[in-house]
């Protein structure tokens, strides 16, 4: 059975679940994070990816230095992410809210548009704050798990997690539209590959 | 005093939240059996919309409360019914004259 808080708790949550829905939808946040999100966590994952490949061609190993530059990178990216998209979308919000109180003859601050206006701008960069940080981050698991994978095990271990996260992006963006999920992933894959030349040009005209 | 049964409203409104969505909440206020909103004319930004309420005991304050957070504004209140019964308008001789110069 049971107690007689609860349901005051979980109708409160699920109102508030529903007023965000509501928000969203006003805002249209959906479209938009859609675009933030693929684009922000392939410059996480490409980044990393840069690190890796870098380190693994300089010759520094040392997991715990490897984990250290990685997820501070991806931080960074996820808290450049974050403001960033904040900034920029709160200004764009802010001026089409102000636009559309011209046209109205009144203020919307206090109106659900005003609010779904906020909302998008915090749900838009946490989502695009998210994006940057996930990819390298997880990128760090293989150096965790060197004394297990060996030093050249975790580089390899860190390089195909970056291909399957290409790959996962690729499908994800074929998915959004409708096109061909091989095709889309094979074009990001691609992207890797040369950032992983690039590193590789760099090592061989020895800098 | 007596309960207002059927209120009309010319409303001001942007794009969101959509008539589906303004007609939901209106729907769900107490006193209120049935909501019809009409799109009389739709702009770049902003939408022009008449709200047609029936119930036995249609609140205005509610009514405003829920169309000014939508964003929306209350231009005027374009009819109002009361009583025990619903009535409509009775046509006169006059108001069928004036039908004839329109």
């Amino acid at each position: 059975m049971s107690s007689p808080a609860k349901p005051g708790i979980s109708a409160s949550l699920r109102r508030f679940v529903e007023t965000l829905r509501h928000y969203h939808e006003i805002a249209d946040v959906g479209e938009i994070a859609r675009r933030y999100f693929p684009m922000n966590a392939f410059d996480g994952v490409l980044t990393a990816l840069g690190i890796v490949t870098g380190a693994f061609f300089g010759g520094v190993t040392d997991p715990s230095s490897l984990v250290v530059v990685i997820a501070s990178a991806s931080l960074s990216l996820g808290v450049s992410g974050f403001y960033g998209s904040y900034l920029s979308e709160q200004a764009e919000r802010t001026r089409a809210l102000r636009e559309l109180e011209e046209t109205m003859l009144s203020r919307l601050d206090s109106t659900d548009v005003g609010s779904a206006a906020r909302y998008a701008a915090v749900a838009i960069a946490a989502v695009a704050g998210f994006a940057s940080a996930i990819g390298g981050l997880i990128m760090c698991i293989p150096f965790l798990l060197q004394p297990l994978l060996g030093v050249n095990g975790s580089f390899y271990g860190a390089w195909g997690i970056a291909t399957l996260e290409l790959v996962l992006l690729g499908v994800f963006l074929g998915h959004v539209s409708r096109g061909r999920l091989v095709v889309s992933s094979v074009k990001l894959v691609l992207a890797g590959g040369v950032a992983f030349g690039l590193s590789l040009l760099l090592n061989v005209a020895g800098l | 005093m007596s309960e207002v049964r059927r209120l009309v409203l010319d409303v001001l409104k942007p794009h969101q939240p959509t008539m589906l969505v303004l007609a939901d909440k209106l729907g769900d206020l107490e006193g209120v059996h049935g909501v019809d909103i009409t799109l009389i004319e739709i702009d770049n930004k902003v939408e022009n919309i008449k709200i047609t309420l029936e119930g036995d005991d249609v609140d205005f304050q509610d009514v405003a409360e829920v169309v000014q957070e939508s964003g929306g504004s209350i231009h005027s209140i374009d009819k109002v019914s009361t009583g025990k019964h619903l009535i409509d308008e009775v046509e006169t001789p006059q108001d069928a004259g004036a039908s004839w110069l329109r």
